[in-house]
């Protein structure tokens, strides 16, 4: 990588100088997590730091025992002479992009982030650094998205149709942030909220970080043969196809998710509906965040690397493809599976 | 147009037989006869006399959306279409015309004369009428039927 600070090792991203990981895919013993999701945040450390806002979302995600330092954003703490200090990645709640400091040069890795608003976590702060590592899920100018405001209103009168037509809601989306971000959005003057119980526990872990979310119930709080028509149902991908949305029917399905930019990806994802929501940046919020940071060298991982490192070249910057075990936005399962079986 | 418009995104967005079926009734039993006409000839996969090549269409993109050509492939790879591609890589603009546009019947809309007439003949910059007139987003196509 072109920078001193950072390394590529099978466990991560090692940072020799500080003797730690940053967002370790295997177990290691110091391990510095930018969010909890679980390609970024993995079981078996011996000790993590993370932002403080996210305690709660970190501990329901890897348990209440495990040995952490917390830090509030914008609080240094100084390891082996590596000036440590989290900012707000804007992500999903307690996301951080971590800025290293060592003899004056300055490293920033910014995990998952996205410039969008959302009620649910602190804004991304841009942070000038020498080395910016970004990801680049959506790093084609194919993906751009709308004010979260105007996907509201989709939502949302998608929502009160469904209800006239005497339907429930189905909507699937990620247990951790993108649910919660989705709660946010909803206008609960329209029906009652149901979420599935992955998704309830994060909600739990939100709403004791002091982040309002709206009234939700689970389907256990209801008796038995209760009608579900004019109700919104968020669910994990995993739900999709499985008996546990019997109960609901009849009901009309979407997606929430970046990829539903693209009509074929929306096909393939067999709903009716797609809303075009996303906890990352877009192709222009990447460019705007990573001129923003200053840096001349750019680390690209995760996403659409080869296309856009070859575009930041083009336009004069010294960016390199960083290969990590990082995915982004899966439109698949694997998350929840593992929230679900964890419970 | 506009009623063009919802009747396809209603289409899209449902995968029961029944609400399709439901949205072409709803849309045959309030649109003009001469539209409706014209709904059956486009809904029947037949098209009218090109107006500008796709190979016109994707340079007017490249260069209003101030993307590479490599770039450009890279997207198309990704969405597989190329009409959704320039519809998804152009930016947002103002768009008067475009909403008159959409005002209008079918009918008058099928009239390529008036949009691109002669522009193939004309050396490639991207005419001011596609500039203005086609930098709306197909996601839009739904919100501006409603």
């Amino acid at each position: 990588m072109n920078t001193a600070l950072l390394e590529l090792r099978p466990e991560g991203l090692y940072c020799a100088v500080g003797d730690f990981y940053v967002d370790p895919w295997r177990p290691v013993p110091r391990a510095v997590v930018t969010h909890a999701h679980s390609d970024h945040a993995r079981w078996g450390c011996d000790h993590y730091l993370f932002a403080q806002a996210g305690e709660h979302v970190f501990k329901t995600r890897l348990g209440e025992q495990i040995n952490a330092t917390m830090l509030p954003y914008g609080n240094p703490i100084n390891h082996h002479g590596v000036r440590v200090t989290l900012f707000p990645a804007g992500h999903v709640l307690g996301s951080s992009q971590v800025r290293l400091e060592h003899r004056g040069e300055v490293v920033v890795v910014s995990g998952d982030y996205k410039l969008a608003d959302d009620p649910t976590c602190v804004p991304f702060e841009p942070i000038s650094c020498d080395y910016f590592l970004s990801e680049s899920t959506f790093g084609l100018p194919i993906y751009r998205w709308e004010e979260p405001a105007i996907i509201a209103a989709e939502i949302n009168r998608w929502w009160r149709q469904n209800r006239d037509h005497g339907k429930a809601s189905v909507v699937y989306a990620y247990a951790l942030g993108k649910a919660q971000r989705i709660l946010a959005l909803l206008d609960p003057s329209i029906g009652p909220i149901i979420c599935h119980g992955a998704i309830e526990r994060l909600n739990r872990a939100y709403r004791a970080s002091q982040v309002a979310l709206p009234e939700t119930k689970m389907v256990t709080d209801f008796p038995a043969k209760t009608s579900f028509a004019g109700a919104i149902v968020i669910a994990t991908p995993s739900a999709q196809h499985t008996s546990w949305l019997k109960r609901f029917e009849p009901y009309a399905e979407a997606s929430a998710s970046g990829w539903m930019a693209v009509r074929g990806i929306r096909r393939r994802r067999g709903v009716d509906h797609g809303f075009i929501l996303s906890d990352h940046a877009d192709w222009q919020s990447l460019i705007q965040a990573i001129k923003a940071t200053g840096a001349q060298s750019v680390g690209i991982t995760h996403g659409y690397t080869e296309s856009f490192s070859k575009f930041l070249c083009e336009q004069g910057l010294n960016a390199e493809i960083v290969s990590t075990r990082f995915e982004g936005e899966v439109d698949e399962p694997e998350e929840s599976v593992e929230v679900a079986s964890s419970s | 147009m506009k009623a063009f418009a919802q009747l396809f995104a209603e289409l899209d967005q449902t995968t029961s037989t029944n609400e399709k079926i439901a949205a072409l009734v709803r849309y045959f039993s309030s649109v003009p006869a001469d539209d409706a006409s014209w709904a059956i000839y486009f809904l029947s996969g037949r098209k009218v006399k090109r107006a500008v090549t796709s190979t016109r269409l994707k340079e007017w993109s490249l260069e209003v959306a101030n993307v590479p050509d490599w770039l450009f492939d890279e997207c198309y790879e990704a969405v597989g279409d190329l009409a959704e591609t320039i519809g998804l890589i152009l930016p947002d603009g103002a768009d008067p015309v475009w909403q008159t546009v959409l005002e209008k019947p079918l009918i008058e809309v099928d009239q390529p004369d008036d949009l691109f007439s002669g522009l193939d003949d004309q050396p490639c910059h991207p005419p001011s009428k596609f500039q203005v007139g086609w930098t709306e987003r197909p996601q839009r196509w739904r919100r501006a039927a409603d």
